[in-house]
């Protein structure tokens, strides 16, 4: 070992601050170097004598003095509830979670009412105006209806074909255009 | 009872476990603030200073480190900010007052016996606060590294480092200044 390295770790080696294999390195170089063996001895003195340095004696009243300037203080200490502390990585994940809670609640206002109302078709609506409005008994299945009025089967493909959709059948059987059962 | 025991009932708002841990740490505070201050009115008044930031932090305890090392946490920053305060109002401090305050610090003021311990005292007194505040700490109090470290909000091989050229210094000091050694 190397007087430099001994010098660097004298400090730790006399407070017994040093690992084991540390420890012994530098007991032996203590043992083969005079001149780091007399460093070592002067610092172990000036150590010693600091900490033979008494305490100084506690003044009288240091408690009262304590209490009173306590007792000037307004705030007192609390009993707190323990802070939850979240780790950082979950607010942001939380904080899309309720964005896109309330983007629902307050959005489904707007942009779902009108998807919700397109989604009743409109023949539905019309058969159901028809019904209310209608002198005739209109057929609950109008594409039946229109099979008995046709010769051929009637699909949905074939109307399609034709360029008539179900409304058309539910508007011309509500005008009396294709004979009901009952006629 | 323990000192976690004691910190809890604080925390609840008990003045009677406060007062417990005041009369069990107050020595180890009072002789930190009086070897940082090398003023015993200081001390005290330090003292109860630092016994009030105690008191009123006391809910911030988190249990991580020893009570006795954030005690001594608290005593140490607010020693050394009061000795920074105090440089820096000293170039403003009128002639006369800076001579009083010169002059109170009689030997008999020093809770010191002998040429030796004066000597080592006296250089100890000229170190900067921070090197003042780690041989206290290690040579005075007896922390370990590990409890200097924390105390110190430090790393165990920064504590390593800076005691070594604390004591380096103070030995320099004393070789050149004092015949501490003249007759080894």
């Amino acid at each position: 070992m190397r007087c430099s390295n001994f010098r660097k770790d004298l400090s730790a080696f006399l407070d017994d601050e040093l690992d084991s294999r540390k420890r012994k390195q530098m007991e032996l170089h203590i043992s083969e170097c005079a001149e780091c063996r007399r460093e070592a001895e002067k610092l172990q003195e000036m150590i010693g004598i600091i900490g033979a340095m008494e305490r100084p004696e506690i003044p009288a009243q240091l408690w009262e003095g304590t209490r009173r300037r306590i007792e000037a203080v307004s705030e007192l200490p609390t009993a707190k509830a323990p802070v939850l502390r979240m780790p950082r990585w979950v607010f942001a994940p939380a904080a899309a979670v309720v964005f896109a809670l309330l983007l629902y609640l307050l959005g489904g206002q707007l942009f779902f009412h009108k998807y919700e109302t397109g989604r009743i078709p409109i023949a539905v609506y019309v058969q159901e105006h028809a019904l209310s409005y209608s002198e005739q008994v209109l057929p609950s299945n109008p594409l039946s209806e229109l099979a008995i009025a046709q010769t051929e089967p009637v699909t949905e493909e074939t109307l399609s074909d034709q360029g008539t959709s179900e409304l058309d059948v539910l508007v011309e059987v509500h005008y009396g255009i294709y004979p009901t059962n009952g006629s | 009872m323990e000192d976690a025991d004691l910190v809890r009932l604080c925390q609840s708002g008990d003045m009677a476990a406060f007062e417990q841990l005041f009369h069990r740490y107050q020595d180890r505070v009072y002789s930190t603030a009086y070897r940082m201050m090398n003023d015993q009115e200081d001390a005290q008044d330090l003292t109860q200073e630092i016994f009030l930031k105690a008191y009123q932090n006391i809910s911030k305890f988190n249990f991580r480190a020893a009570f006795s090392t954030w005690l001594y946490r608290l005593a140490v920053n607010l020693c050394i900010d009061e000795l920074r305060k105090r440089k820096r109002s000293a170039n403003t401090m009128p002639l006369e007052e800076a001579i009083l305050k010169a002059d109170a610090n009689t030997p008999e003021d020093h809770a010191i016996s002998g040429d030796r311990e004066r000597q080592v005292w006296d250089a100890i007194n000229s170190l900067k606060e921070k090197e003042r505040a780690i041989i206290i700490l290690r040579d005075m109090e007896g922390l370990s590294y590990k409890e200097i470290a924390e105390a110190l909000k430090c790393s165990v091989g920064r504590v390593k480092s800076r005691l070594h050229e604390a004591r380096q210094k103070l030995k320099t000091i004393l070789e050149t200044e004092t015949e501490l050694w003249a007759e080894l």
